[in-house]
């Protein structure tokens, strides 16, 4: 009995491990980008040109309370609105909760690429 | 009423009790003359460089316990509308995060395998609420006459 309820515990525990994302839509999304999201934390050189799309928030908690969980939140949101990097990265670590928020950008590399396609 | 499905409605009514304890606060300091509030709907945001003939019109602060940057942006454009406003820009956002003691009541069994029986004490835990920030300026964009 005790071995099921530690059982049951357990998978409660890692069912409640999520990272959820928020969005506010401040220009044009796009189709899905499938390449590498660029991350510029909030301070760094920014990319040359670039159309800000998204205000984009990350909150992981429980087991994605850490960088890693919040700045993948980050990548996934982004790269649903089409876009090719997230920056003016800031993450903000608590004890069970890590909150990270930046701004989804479309670079002008995407289109110079989407050209080549074409 | 089965006594699992009382724990769960229980459970339910804390967390719908949580979410509407979620309020936003709004504060604003004008710093150019008033002006008449402006449309919402047309209010646009930005978290990059304002525009260089855009006049700023105040400052704008929101922030909320336990809520999202969809709810909280909502609030800085209406913000920014009501200082005549039409260009939302976001200079910051930031979180941080505090322990509360929150009281909650728990329910065990008490009974014998004869008699079951479920009985209820009140607990306190400690919970982590995270409180975010957004602080930025509103500006027109419109060309002063």
């Amino acid at each position: 009995m005790t071995r099921l309820f530690a059982l049951a515990l357990g998978v409660t525990l890692t069912a409640c491990a999520t990272t959820e994302t928020h969005r506010v839509m401040v220009g044009p999304g796009a189709p899905r980008f499938s390449g590498p999201v660029a991350v510029v934390l909030d301070g760094a050189p920014l990319p040359g040109e670039f159309e800000e799309v998204a205000i984009v928030q990350a909150i992981g908690k429980n087991g994605h309370d850490d960088l890693e969980h919040v700045v993948e939140g980050l990548r996934r949101e982004a790269a649903a609105l089409g876009c090719d990097a997230v920056i003016r990265v800031k993450v903000d670590q608590g004890s069970s909760l890590a909150s990270a928020t930046g701004v989804a950008v479309r670079t002008r590399l995407i289109g110079r690429e989407e050209q080549v396609r074409r | 009423m089965n006594t699992r499905v009382g724990r769960a409605l229980f459970g339910v009514a804390v967390a719908i009790g949580l979410e509407a304890c979620a309020t936003i606060r709004s504060s604003s300091v004008p710093l150019a003359g008033p002006l008449p509030a402006a449309d919402v709907a047309a209010v646009r945001v930005t978290a990059l460089d304002a525009p260089p003939q855009a006049r700023e019109l105040g400052m704008v602060q929101v922030h909320g316990a336990s809520t999202t940057i969809e709810a909280l942006i909502g609030r800085f454009v209406q913000g920014v509308a009501r200082l005549g406003g039409d260009l939302a820009k976001i200079d910051s956002i930031d979180t941080r995060f505090e322990a509360h003691e929150q009281e909650q009541t728990v329910g065990y069994d008490c009974g014998t395998e004869q008699a079951p029986q479920t009985c209820s004490r009140t607990e306190s835990v400690t919970i982590e609420v995270p409180t975010t920030r957004v602080l930025g300026r509103a500006f027109s964009s419109r060309r002063t006459p």
